[in-house]
This record gives C-alpha cells, sequence and structure tokens, in this order.
C-alpha cells in the first residue's frame, strides 16, 4: 500500500475522532427544571439575570462566592451559588445573556462553578442608540 | 420640509473622507479590471499596466485619505460623527488614539487594507513577470475590503458601514426628536463621547492590532501567488517567489498573537496569556495553517511532489483570516439570537465574500475545463438561489425569538451542499491531476516526508480549534435535519442523536474550554515537537537510518535527562502525563536543533535560521507550559477570624488587607500603603518589603489562636506555624500556669524589612464597567502577579452612614470578632417582667450584657432582644458610641441569639483583596519569541540572498 494512502486514511481517522469528540464532549444544555431533574449533573444553563433580584456578593465573607437569580428560557427564576474564584464576575450587572455550568446539589441549590455572559462588547457597541439622548438632557 | 441647517456641525470632513471612501472602492475595482487585462498581454506590448498601477496608487492614496481624516476628527473630538462618539472621550489621554482607532469595526478594516496596500506597493516593485496576476488578485481583494466601508444600502440591504456616518444619520437615531433640532450638538450628550473600551487603554492595544493585521494582510501575498500559478497555469513557479514572503507573515503573525497574549496577560487582569478565546483562536487557526504551508513550500520548490497540499493550505490560510474575520465580526458566536440573517448586512457580506473566495480558489485547482464549467455553473446556480431565497426569507421565522442566522431561509443548506461539492471536487483534482506514483512519493525516512507530516499535524490542530471554537456555527447548519435526528432518536433510542436534533451546543464556558482544546492540543503538540527535533537530522531525499541514529540518540538522551529531572523539581498534577510527555519532546526539539546548528551546520549565521527558530518555537512552548502549569498563588488569608460571620469563608487564593497593615505573603511582607483615585483608575499602593528570619530561643513562649506554645530548640520560624509545630516539632503547646498570655507575643514568621519594590494594581473604570489591571513585578525567573480581587469603590450607607448589615449566629459568653479590630462577646440573655413604657403589652423583653473590646479600650452596652408572644423578633438596635456600629439581637427558635451587627462608615478602614500570583520562567516564553522572530529573519534573509543569486545565474547563463 502507498505511504500517501496510509498518511490519508490516518488523517480522516483522526479528524472524525476530533470531530466527535467535540460534539460528544460538550455539556448538554436545559433548563432549571430539567437540570433538577438530574440533580448532581453537571449542565449548562442559559438565561438573563433576573434584574428584580439582588446581587449578593459579600468579599469579606467569601470572595469567590456570588449569590444572585437567573430566569431560563421557560421563565423560571433561580437563585445561582456561583463559586468563581475571580469573584464577581465584572460586568454581570450589564450582561445581555448569561451561560452557566453548574448542577443541582443535595441542599437543592443550584451551584454554578463557571460562568459566560454575553455583555455589550466592543464589537456591538453599535447598537447602543442615543434614542434618550433629549429626554435626559435636554428638558424643553 | 425644509432642510434644516444644523449649527456648529462639521460636515466638511465627512465629506471628504465619503470622497475617499467612494474613491477608494472605484480605483480599486478600475485596478482589478485593468490588472486583469494586463494579464492578457502576457508581457507584450502591456498596454494595461500603468493605468493598473496608477489605479492601485489612487487606490492607496484614498485609504490613506480615510484614515487622515478619521484621525483628524478623533484628535479635534468631532462627537457628531458617531465614530467618534462611540470611541473616544474627553478624559482619554490621547496617546490612546490609534487604539480608538482600530477599536471600532470599520477601523480594523481600514488597517487591514491599509497594510494591503503597503504590501501591494512593494508587490509592484519585487514581484516582476507576476505582477499583473498577483496585483489583479491583490486589487480584487481590496474591492471587498473597500466596500466594507461604503455603507450605502439596496432596498433593506447594507453594504458595508461607514466610519463617517454622523450620530443624527445613524439608522438607530434617525427620526428621533433630537434629530430635528438645529442646536443639537448643544445637548450634553455631544459634549463627550463614550470612551474607549478600558481594557484596551493600554500599550500592548497600541501595537498588538497593527500587528496582528500586518500579519493577516501578508497571507493575501502568498495567496495571490498561489492563485497566479493556477491561473497561469504554472504550478510550480509560484512557490520561490511566495517562500520569503509566506515567512514574514509567519514572524508576524505569530509575533502579533503573541503581543495579544502580552495584553490578555497584563491587562487582562486573570493570570495566564493565552485561554483559547474565540478571537484569540480565530488568529491562531491561519497561522497554524500558514506554518504548515510555508512548510510545503519549502519541501515543495526543488521537486513537487506535494504541490497538490501546498495550494490547498496556502489558501487556506487566507480564506481561514476572512473566517476568522466572519466568526469574530459577524456575530454569529455570540449565542444563538444575535441578529436575524436578513438584516444583518455584514454577516451576509462576509458570508458571500468568504464564499466567493472559497469558490475561486477551489475552481482553480483543476485544470480541466469541463470540471471547472461544472463547478463554476454550480456555484454560481447555488448563489442565485441562496440570494433568492434570503430575497424571500419568512421573515417571521428569520426574527422569531431564538432563530439561528439563516432560518427561515435554505442558506444553511446551500453552504453545506457547496461545501461537499467543492470537497468532491478538490478530491477530483487530486486523483486526476497531482496524485503521484509510488517511486515518486518520499522516501519514509526523508526530511520532505516527515515536514509533510508535521504539516499535517500543525492542519489537525488547526481543524481542531475551528472545530471546537465554531461549535455555535454548526448549530447553523444542524438546524435544518432537526426532524431527522429526531426520527433517528425515535427509532434507535440513541441519545446523542436527540441532542443533534436540539441543536443547541455551545463552545465550552471558561474552565472546561481549557480541557477541550488540551486533551486534542497537547498530544499533537507532542508529535509535532518530535518531528521538529527529528526533521533537521533528516536529509532532503533519504537518509541512511544509521547516521540518523547515530546524530539524533544525544539529543535524545539530553531531553530524557532534563524531563526526569525536572520531574523531581517541580510537581506536575497526576493527571497531566500528556502535559509531562510534551515538556519531553519540546526539551527534545530544542537539544536536537542546538546540536544540529551546532554540530552539522557549525553555527553558520546564513543557514541555521530554521534551526533557531525551531528553537525559538521550542522555547516558547517550554516557557508556556511551566509558567501556566507551576503557577501558585502566595496570598492567602491569614486573617481568617471573619470566618465567624460566616460560613462560606474560603479564601485561599485571596488576602484580606486592611489600609496601613503590613502582612507576610510568601517571602515578602506586604505593605498596603494608600488607595487613591486618578482619572478613571483606582489605585492600590502595595510596598514589598522584604522578610527578615525571626530567630527563636529554646524556652521562648509564643501565643498561637489563643493558645500558648514553647520553643524546645533554637531555630529560624518557618513560614507557617503548623508545620514548625506538628511537622518538625519545634513548639510544645503548654498550659496557660506556665506563661502569661497576656505579656507573650504572637508568633511571626519573620520581621519586616527594608522596602523591596512597589506594585500598584488598578481597577479601570469606562462605559458601565469595571475591570482590573495587574501590577507585574518581573524578576529573571519568574513574574510575580498582583491585582486587586475586591476592593470598595465606594461604601453604601445609609442616610446616617451605616454600611449594609451583617448577621450571624452566636454563642453566649464567646468572644466574636465584628471587625478586624473589635471583638464582641455577650452574657445570657435574661428575661424583664416589668416592661417600659411605649412597648405593647404581648411582648417578650430579655436584657443582656454585651462586652465590646478592640484590646485597648472596652465599652459595655445593655442590648435587648424583643419579640411577640408568638416568637416574631421584633429589632431594636443599640448604637456603640467608641466603636461606631448599631448592634441587635433577634432569638431563634432554637434560642440562639442571632447578631446583626452594622458598621459606621467612618469607622471602616479601606479593605483590599489581593491576589498574588508567581508565574516561574514566564521569560522562557518571551525569549522564545524572541529567539522565533530572530532565526525566521535569518531564514528570510537567507532564502532572499539564494533567490538574488539564482536570478544572476539565470542571467549570466
Amino acid at each position: 500500500m502507498k505511504k500517501m494512502n496510509i498518511v490519508f486514511l490516518v488523517l480522516i481517522a483522526v479528524v472524525s475522532a476530533i470531530l466527535i469528540s467535540v460534539y460528544v464532549g460538550t455539556v448538554p444544555s436545559t433548563t432549571f427544571g430539567g437540570a433538577k431533574e438530574n440533580t448532581g449533573e453537571d449542565v449548562r444553563i442559559t438565561g438573563v439575570l433576573d434584574k428584580t433580584m439582588p446581587i449578593e456578593y459579600d468579599p469579606l465573607a467569601n470572595a469567590n462566592l456570588t449569590k444572585f437569580h437567573v430566569v431560563d428560557s421557560t421563565g423560571h427564576s433561580e437563585k445561582v451559588f456561583l463559586h468563581y474564584e475571580k469573584g464577581k464576575p465584572d460586568g454581570l450587572e450589564f450582561s445581555e445573556k448569561i451561560t452557566l455550568l453548574g448542577k443541582f446539589e443535595e441542599d437543592g441549590a443550584f451551584h454554578a462553578n463557571d460562568i459566560q455572559m454575553k455583555c455589550p462588547s466592543k464589537y456591538n457597541d453599535q447598537k447602543h442608540s442615543l434614542e434618550t439622548a433629549d429626554v435626559q438632557n435636554n428638558p424643553q | 420640509m425644509s432642510e434644516i441647517e444644523y449649527l456648529n456641525e462639521n460636515a466638511l470632513p465627512g465629506q471628504l473622507g465619503n470622497l475617499f471612501v467612494v474613491l477608494s472602492f472605484v480605483s480599486a475595482l478600475f485596478a482589478t479590471v485593468a490588472y486583469f487585462m494586463s494579464t492578457k498581454s502576457n508581457g507584450i506590448n502591456d498596454i494595461w499596466k500603468r493605468p493598473a498601477r496608477f489605479a492601485f496608487y489612487v487606490h492607496g492614496v484614498s485609504v490613506i485619505g480615510v484614515i487622515g481624516t478619521l484621525l483628524y476628527m478623533l484628535f479635534n473630538h468631532m462627537y457628531e460623527y458617531k465614530y467618534v462618539w462611540e470611541h473616544l472621550n474627553n478624559e482619554m489621554p490621547m496617546q490612546y488614539v490609534f487604539s480608538c482607532m482600530w477599536e471600532g469595526q470599520e477601523g480594523s478594516f481600514l488597517l487591514w487594507t491599509f497594510w494591503h496596500v503597503i504590501l501591494g506597493v512593494l508587490l509592484i516593485r519585487w514581484s516582476k513577470s507576476w505582477e499583473p496576476w498577483v496585483m489583479t488578485i491583490v486589487a480584487l481583494v481590496e474591492v471587498f475590503l473597500a466596500s466594507m466601508l461604503l455603507g450605502v444600502y439596496f432596498g433593506d440591504f447594507q453594504f458595508g458601514s461607514n466610519p463617517f456616518l454622523l450620530n443624527r444619520e445613524a439608522a438607530v437615531n434617525v427620526g428621533l426628536p433630537w434629530t430635528l433640532k438645529a442646536n443639537y450638538l448643544d445637548l450634553p450628550t455631544f459634549q463627550n463621547g463614550r470612551g474607549l473600551n478600558p481594557l484596551l487603554q493600554n500599550y500592548w492595544m497600541t501595537i498588538h492590532p497593527p500587528t496582528l493585521f500586518l500579519g493577516f494582510a501578508s497571507t493575501l501575498i502568498p495567496f495571490a501567488y498561489a492563485i497566479a500559478g493556477l491561473w497561469k497555469g504554472d504550478r510550480s513557479g509560484w512557490i520561490k517567489p511566495a517562500i520569503p514572503w509566506a515567512f514574514f507573515g509567519v514572524m508576524i503573525l505569530g509575533t502579533g498573537i503573541l503581543m495579544g497574549g502580552a495584553w490578555a496577560y497584563e491587562a487582562l487582569g486573570f493570570g495566564g496569556f493565552w485561554a483559547w478565546d474565540p478571537v484569540e483562536n480565530a488568529s491562531l487557526v491561519p497561522w497554524l495553517t500558514f506554518v504548515a504551508s510555508a512548510h510545503l513550500l519549502v519541501i515543495n520548490q526543488r521537486k513537487q511532489t506535494s504541490v497538490f497540499s501546498a495550494l490547498v493550505l496556502t489558501m487556506s490560510t487566507f480564506i481561514l483570516v476572512l473566517y476568522s474575520t466572519f466568526l469574530t465580526r459577524s456575530g454569529v458566536l455570540g449565542d444563538s439570537s444575535v441578529h436575524s440573517f436578513v438584516d444583518s448586512g455584514i454577516l451576509a457580506q462576509l458570508l458571500v465574500y468568504l464564499l466567493v473566495f472559497t469558490a475561486l480558489s477551489t475552481y482553480l485547482l483543476s485544470a480541466s475545463k469541463a470540471m471547472r464549467w461544472f463547478y463554476g455553473l454550480l456555484s454560481l446556480a447555488l448563489f442565485i438561489t441562496a440570494v433568492v431565497s434570503v430575497m424571500s426569507a419568512d421573515e417571521t421565522i428569520a426574527n422569531a425569538e431564538g432563530a439561528l442566522p439563516g432560518d427561515g431561509t435554505i442558506v444553511p443548506q446551500l453552504t453545506l451542499i457547496f461545501v461537499v461539492v467543492s470537497l468532491v471536487y478538490m478530491y477530483l483534482s487530486y486523483r486526476k491531476e497531482y496524485r503521484v506514483s509510488v517511486e515518486q512519493e518520499e522516501a519514509l525516512w526523508s526530511r520532505e516526508f516527515w515536514m509533510f507530516i508535521g504539516a499535517l499535524v500543525l492542519t489537525l490542530s488547526a481543524i481542531h480549534v475551528t472545530v471546537q471554537t465554531s461549535v455555535n456555527v454548526g448549530n447553523i447548519f444542524l438546524a435544518p435535519f432537526e426532524n431527522a435526528f429526531a426520527a433517528l432518536h425515535k427509532s434507535t433510542g440513541w441519545e446523542f442523536a436527540k441532542r443533534l436534533s436540539e441543536h443547541n451546543f455551545a463552545a465550552p464556558a471558561e474552565k472546561e474550554r481549557f480541557d477541550a482544546y488540551h486533551k486534542v492540543q497537547i498530544p499533537l503538540a507532542f508529535i509535532l515537537f518530535l518531528i521538529v527535533a527529528i526533521g533537521q537530522f533528516l536529509k532532503y531525499r533519504k537518509t541512511e537510518f544509521s547516521y540518523f541514529i547515530k546524530k539524533i540518540s544525544l539529543s535524545l538522551v539530553l531531553a530524557f535527562l532534563v524531563t526526569i529531572t525536572l520531574g523531581f523539581f517541580v510537581s506536575f498534577e497526576s493527571n497531566s502525563g500528556p502535559l509531562y510527555a510534551l515538556v519531553f519532546s519540546t526539551f527534545f526539539a530544542l537539544f536536537a536543533n542546538v546540536d544540529y546548528a551546532w554540530r552539522i551546520l557549525k553555527g553558520k549565521m546564513d543557514v541555521i535560521g530554521a534551526s533557531v527558530a525551531h528553537m525559538g518555537f521550542a522555547l516558547l512552548i517550554i516557557g508556556a507550559v511551566i509558567s501556566t502549569s507551576q503557577s501558585f498563588f502566595i496570598s492567602e488569608n491569614k486573617v481568617g477570624n471573619v470566618k465567624e460571620l460566616s460560613e462560606d469563608f474560603d479564601n485561599t487564593e485571596d488576602m484580606l488587607i486592611y489600609k496601613g497593615d503590613t502582612m507576610v505573603m510568601g517571602d515578602y511582607f506586604v505593605h498596603f500603603k494608600d488607595k487613591y483615585k486618578s482619572g478613571n483608575r483606582l489605585y492600590c499602593t502595595i510596598d514589598y518589603l522584604k522578610k527578615q528570619p525571626k530567630d527563636y530561643k529554646q524556652g521562648e513562649y509564643v501565643v498561637v489562636q489563643g493558645a500558648i506554645f514553647r520553643a524546645t530548640r533554637d531555630h529560624v520560624a518557618g513560614d507557617n506555624f503548623v508545620k514548625d509545630w506538628s511537622g518538625d516539632s519545634l513548639w510544645v503547646q503548654v498550659t496557660p500556669a506556665e506563661a502569661d498570655a497576656h505579656d507573650t507575643p504572637d508568633w511571626t514568621p519573620g520581621t519586616p524589612g527594608e522596602k523591596l519594590f512597589t506594585l500598584e494594581p488598578t481597577l479601570l473604570f469606562a462605559k458601565d464597567q469595571t475591570s482590573r489591571e495587574p501590577s507585574i513585578k518581573h524578576f529573571i525567573g519568574k513574574d510575580l502577579y498582583t491585582y486587586i480581587k475586591y476592593t470598595e469603590t465606594e461604601m453604601k450607607s445609609d442616610s446616617a452612614g451605616y454600611l449594609d448589615p451583617k448577621s450571624g449566629v452566636i454563642a453566649y459568653k464567646t468572644p466574636v470578632r465584628l471587625s478586624e479590630t473589635v471583638t464582641f462577646s455577650l452574657d445570657t440573655l435574661v428575661r424583664v417582667d416589668s416592661l417600659p413604657e411605649g412597648l405593647p403589652k404581648n411582648v417578650i423583653l430579655k436584657k443582656g450584657n454585651a462586652i465590646l473590646t478592640d484590646g485597648a479600650t472596652t465599652e459595655t452596652l445593655v442590648i435587648a432582644s424583643v419579640a411577640m408572644d408568638n416568637g416574631t423578633p421584633l429589632t431594636f438596635p443599640v448604637e456603640s458610641k467608641k466603636f461606631k456600629m448599631l448592634l441587635s439581637i433577634k432569638e431563634g427558635a432554637d434560642g440562639k441569639p442571632e447578631l446583626t451587627m452594622q458598621q459606621h462608615s467612618s469607622a471602616v478602614k479601606d479593605m483590599l483583596i489581593l491576589s498574588a500570583e508567581v508565574f516561574p520562567q514566564i521569560n522562557v516564553l518571551w525569549l522564545g519569541c524572541l529567539i522565533m522572530v530572530i532565526g525566521t529573519t535569518m531564514a528570510i534573509r537567507h532564502r532572499i540572498k539564494l533567490a538574488k543569486k539564482s536570478n544572476a545565474d539565470v542571467s549570466v547563463s
């Protein structure tokens, strides 16, 4: 058999292995309801910050723990205990969308150890409009 | 309605800018056509070359004109322009004005275009007979890039985004009341802009983007040569002139990426220079394929055995740059419903460009007319169908909540068909036109063969990073098949089919991201470095196996020894076997290349470039692996006693320090000297002092956490009392009868000595964001990386000045620490039967005496617990005058008192939670980068010399 054919076959095998590992390796997305059913299993939940509830952060007590509420896609609001070594995530208050990685533990609370936020970042700043410009600044 | 005369608006720069924008587009278009005509003449009687060059120069001048106008507007704070208003503000130091310029999308496209212009001018001078072909491609790319700035509308479809748009003209603002006011510029809103993202206000951000974009731009030249080669039907002639450019690009792009890493390390505030962030990955992937393609060009310059791979990788590199722009700019990465496909001008535009260049590259791979016709027509048909499908898209589906880009159209399906057709086309042209016979194949022990394998490993690495980064994009292509997957799940019960049908795969979040990338990238890097090590010792064509073994064994043995020795000194985590293997293979590559440059090439500066570059690459990875896997925190919370107010306390990586205090941290004493605000920054000044050893004599007494200990022999205090006590038995606990706790000093690991250096970590505020910037002390063997984890930026207090309350259950007659100095102790609560006036009759009142002390002074308070008959507590806070706090007690159902304390803001000292991390040997990484650049420069010089020499030879013969 030609060397190139062997190389080619190995290449195809490795590419397939990579594709499978990427897709199988991801943590399943669900909602708080789904996560509660599978207490103890790692899940990913996407939602928005519940702005009606306070963000609790007491750095003196634990600089790595932030407590806040997140509303998932079904509209369910759940208190989240985020254990994060970077402390309170920068820009949490302004986040447009939050993705949490964590699980419901035996205490019945949702504990997350990883967070990803979509913030108004440098590439979509343009979305900010000046809609309220004169309402705020020019009472006439 | 009459036209409004707007007051104080500087309309002229905008009009001038727009003129340049249009001119740059038109001239690029003209240059493309003229160069295309010039290719027809084949160098004979070429009447089109001069006008083509002229048009390209006009294009260059207009691009510089656009940039100049934009800079003029920025320097003059013309906030009537959207770009200026969004990226600049009055407070910002003007040295960052360039960063403002390329912060936005339009500015970064401009920067990219600018480098294409510079490289194009160099090509006009240097590419000789290749000029018409190569420059047609360069000019064509410029047409596309210039169109990104046009900002014109065709119906609903936005074509480009214009940096000279006035705020009042922006689509989001049109029709708002203020846009109809002639004096709208007097509004406070327009007196200041929104400013630059604070993270970008860093010197690395002034040089990182230009370098990176020069790297991106330089992928165009090998691409243009490859296209030109295929176009002319000369599949090998393009390789030689493309090689120096390819290595130049590899060097610049690599440097640009590492500058981004340096910025992340120095400005992003959380240790580490590489986070596998999508934006970082988007620049890494083209670099990986660029390196692979540059090496393939070297293999193929003499004997064209793998010219197909060289072509594909060279063209993919440029296409991947387009793809990375598409990924990071179109919003397709940010979760599902960023924008719908239909109105998002830039997404569609970028996708079209990406596909046009992919189609063009693929099309040219085959020389067969029939194949080309078939592929060309099919691509065109797919494109027209896609346009029709977008035009007639079902808006309700496309704009629905949670819709993916492309929902409501058949664009994903068409793209998928296009990709499959292109792959089949590539495979067919490879079989028919590029495949070499067994006799022509490289020998197993030849340098060519292993360089080829190395290029494939790099390609695999690039494929993995691309797929892993684009998981969200994959969802778009899974969406059309959701029913098929759902049916599959139903019939087979296969769980994974269900997840495919849900098509909501997400890119890994931060922590899992490292695992996801490392589990594939570390093994690939391990193999790659083995190849880098052995590659040099293999000769072109064929190598005697015994010769090879003899030469390589020295480096192999050395690498083993170093790796094993390293294993004794540094502790790798138990699961980091692959990482340890990588350390071995990088050392192997390092030694092999040093050895090769020294023993075989005798250190001749002319020829050792490649070896030096490989050494640099190996050092870079060694530095990266060691500094990240061996980093450790020296900040630990030594106060600890705040724990009594909360059970959540868990601060192993942070140190709580109050202003004015001096505490032990690692090998230092740190002194929190000052905290002050200046501009939009908050600084914390930390002095690092020398830790002088503390000698304890035998029989000396110390106090640790209330207990008394006696030294068993003379010794110098270690870092940690527990270790000295239980580990080394240097202390023995004694009864209070033996020594008086009051006169006994606390144990200390040392005493603060002279000041060594000062670090000033900062917090930055701008655009509704806070970000932390670390302060780094660089040593030769390590970096000490310090950042503010938390400090109060403003204290939230009520109108009387009291801060937020803190509560906790306490025990009777046990001192509780309330603040850094004050302790509180409560004796039993005694019921009071005669209620004072003013209290309702149905309550239970209990009274207790509380003692507050800071060690020096004491205050006694009478504290009351009041509850209704049914147990509902009422609170009556008492104020401690001396220690400035409000205290109240309520009794729980179990009878345990819960204390609530509110400190007065005036009594609170500035507090800082500090993180300090040591990155050992990080300088090896930067040194590796430097050596890599030097090596590559040497290699490029050598190539240019060779090329000149061979040209001279040709002209002589």
